[in-house]
């Protein structure tokens, strides 16, 4: 007689055979192209810019004009609308830096560099990783927050920029990640326990009694405050840096909330049953706020409930009042239509700042995705790229006068420029199966673009003129070399 | 003190990238993770076809929710227990919209090794008589490797309830099987 170990030693051998036979050669790069193609094909991927300072196009003036008027009808002057999105570094530094992670030592770390790729320090000198790479550096550049489990636990860590100070401001028992910077770099907010869980059957459960909430403490990890009270996913500071935006389903649906950074004030600024979000789906981006800290835009499906609706954008005041829909981001584009059917996901593909012009991709005669611009109202519709290959991760540049872009082609990642009018489109680079671009790749100036990259072997950082020319490898090491973001400066 | 280490070491700035929107990194975690998804979604379904239809839709739930994770540690067992969940799922709903149950095997499955091949067409049968989610926990137990804590994570229950339904789920295959 089997005994009952003896016998579920030999079910786990006769299962694993079985489930051997599953195992074949399969291209990752397809899966998980495929994977990011039908996501964007179900959340209809948009996104909307405040201006900056610096609009210097032809047709951003017109879409200035559009927005002006458009504001004005809520109250909100052209001045506000001429403010850029951040708050500007107080006193930036002098020369911008690259931050970027390496495994060059066999442990992945943080590392500084100059824009050259001389002077490259380990500043985390320890396991450490970004998991909100916009929120990395301060405001000021003079300071990196990241993520490390040194301790035990993943917790926010801060390190001058030359590796001096480092220190664990979360000291969270349940964990701590998503780092985000006041706009005056004094303070710093941080998610604490497992974050929410939007409607998958398998949430991962929260560990002990650790719930997820937002907390705020000095950069020093000092004075710390229990912002959010309750469930909250990672949101933003306002500009003036008086309140934190983040979105919670604490009242039964997913709601935007904004609280004072006291934890005082909390308001439900979106307040319906239909799923309200700002955020793209990536922690680095931020719920949006207007320049001027008055209003928040969100986007909601709260029309989909009606026949005929669509996804919208709306815009209310931090208080609460004054909601508007400012419909929808942008007009149906060749079939790309905003998913309400009951299957589709919860829509995190906006960051709907209502004013300006929007950056979308939609997908042209069922070939490929493309690129499109338009205004924030949906008018000026212009179609940057028509091809049969697939054209998408776009990143403006600081000063909105280009976009990169990614495109998937034969088995390579390329990445391009152009102008917003589609002008000017240059390929930068070719790289095997993923050069990587993604926010903070532009140089604070707009002139130059760092992306990773692995057509080396393994991956390195790289850096390249935005005209195309002067293509160079920073890192150069037989490490994993990734992730660079750019420090605020010049 | 804890410490990424190994795969997870490497593949933790390939998350962080992916959930910043990088397809590349993504690429790579696909690259590490895909084979293991498959194989207990196979366990799950019976079926190849549905289970790689599964692990795809399970590559589209995690890139559209990757930024909820934030623990890289926990990266694989998320990664196949969203599969696994596709899997039941899927067999599921093909089972209420056609009345398909997993096909009972009257061969063995093609290219297993000839040590298990006859055992296999017991176990296929078997399999297939049990509740896709009871298919689940023995694929996540024993294919995928998950402790009692991870099962618990995985179908919702409690650690104890996980480890008594297992045991009770072994009692009856053993008698099925006839291998006691």
């Amino acid at each position: 007689m089997t005994d009952r170990l003896d016998f579920e030693r030999q079910l786990e051998a006769r299962l694993r055979a079985r489930a051997a036979v599953a195992s074949r050669p399969f291209d990752a790069a397809t899966i998980a192209h495929q994977a990011v193609v039908d996501d964007r094909r179900r959340r209809w991927i948009g996104r909307l810019e405040w201006p900056t300072s610096r609009p210097a196009l032809g047709w951003l003036i017109v879409g200035l004009l559009l927005a002006i008027a458009l504001l004005g009808a809520i109250g909100v002057g052209a001045g506000a609308l001429l403010s850029p999105s951040r708050a500007p570094s107080p006193s930036p530094a002098p020369a911008s830096k690259i931050a970027f992670y390496s495994d060059r030592t066999g442990t992945t770390e943080i590392y500084v560099m100059n824009a050259d790729g001389s002077g490259q320090t380990n500043v985390s000198h320890g396991p450490g990783d970004f998991s909100a790479p916009d929120g990395a550096w301060s405001p000021d550049g003079s300071r990196i927050a990241f993520t490390s489990d040194r301790d035990g636990n993943l917790n926010v860590y801060v390190v001058n920029a030359d590796g001096s100070g480092l220190a664990n401001v979360s000291n969270d028992p349940c964990g701590a990640g998503g780092p985000r910077w006041s706009p005056d770099g004094s303070r710093i907010a941080f998610s604490s326990g497992p974050t929410g869980y939007r409607g998958d059957s398998n949430p991962p459960p929260a560990a002990g009694d650790c719930g997820s909430t937002i907390y705020v403490v000095n950069a020093d990890g000092s004075g710390r405050t229990n912002l959010t009270n309750g469930p909250a996913q990672p949101g933003g500071w306002s500009p003036d840096g008086s309140r934190f935006a983040f979105i919670s389903d604490r009242g039964g649906n997913w709601d935007v909330y904004a609280v004072n950074v006291d934890g005082s004030g909390l308001t439900n600024l979106s307040n319906d049953p239909g799923f309200d979000d700002f955020s793209d789906n990536t922690l680095a981006d931020g719920p949006a706020w207007s320049p001027d800290s008055s209003r928040v835009s969100f986007v909601s499906d709260r029309e989909c409930k009606v026949a005929g609706g669509k996804l919208d954008v709306y815009v209310v005041n931090a208080d609460g009042s004054g909601l508007t829909n400012l419909g929808n981001a942008g007009p149906i584009i060749n079939g790309g239509v905003v998913g309400c059917a009951p299957s589709d996901p919860p829509i995190r593909g906006y960051d709907p700042d209502a004013a300006h012009v929007a950056f979308v991709e939609g997908f042209g005669d069922g070939k490929g995705e493309e690129l499109f611009v338009m205004n924030a109202d949906g008018s000026g519709l212009t179609r940057l790229t028509n091809n049969a290959v697939d054209d998408h991760n776009l990143v403006w540049s600081p000063d909105m006068s280009r976009i990169a872009w990614h495109r998937s082609i034969a088995g390579n990642t390329e990445i391009w420029v152009v102008n917003p009018d589609g002008s000017g489109q240059t390929r930068l680079s070719i790289g095997p199966e993923g050069d990587a671009l993604r926010d903070g790749g532009w140089s604070p100036d707009s002139s130059r673009i760092a992306f990773g990259s692995n057509r080396d072997g393994n991956g390195e950082i790289y850096l390249v003129n935005a005209n195309g020319s002067g293509l160079t490898n920073l890192t150069n090491n037989p490490g994993e070399d990734g992730g660079p973001v750019w420090s605020p400066g010049r | 003190m804890a410490t990424v280490t190994g795969l997870q070491e490497n593949l933790a700035g390939a998350l962080a990238l992916a959930v910043a929107g990088d397809e590349a990194a993504f690429t790579r975690i696909v690259h590490a993770y895909h084979d293991d998804m498959t194989r207990v979604c196979f366990v799950i379904c019976g079926d190849l076809d549905v289970a790689d239809e599964a692990v795809q839709a399970a590559w589209l739930i995690v890139w559209h929710k990757l930024g909820s994770l934030r623990d890289p540690d926990r990266l694989r067992s998320w990664l196949v227990s969203v599969a696994a969940n596709e899997a039941r799922q899927l067999i599921r709903g093909r089972r209420r919209r056609t009345v398909m149950e997993l096909a009972v095997g009257e061969t063995a499955t093609p290219g297993l090794d000839p040590e298990f091949r006859v055992p296999d067409l017991d176990l296929t049968n078997a399999l297939a008589r049990l509740d896709p989610d009871d298919r689940a926990l023995l694929a996540l137990r024993y294919v995928a490797g998950f402790d009692s804590t991870e099962l618990a994570r995985a179908t919702g229950r409690s650690a104890s309830g996980t480890r008594a339904r297992l045991a009770r789920l072994l009692d009856r295959l053993r008698t099925e099987l006839r291998n006691d």
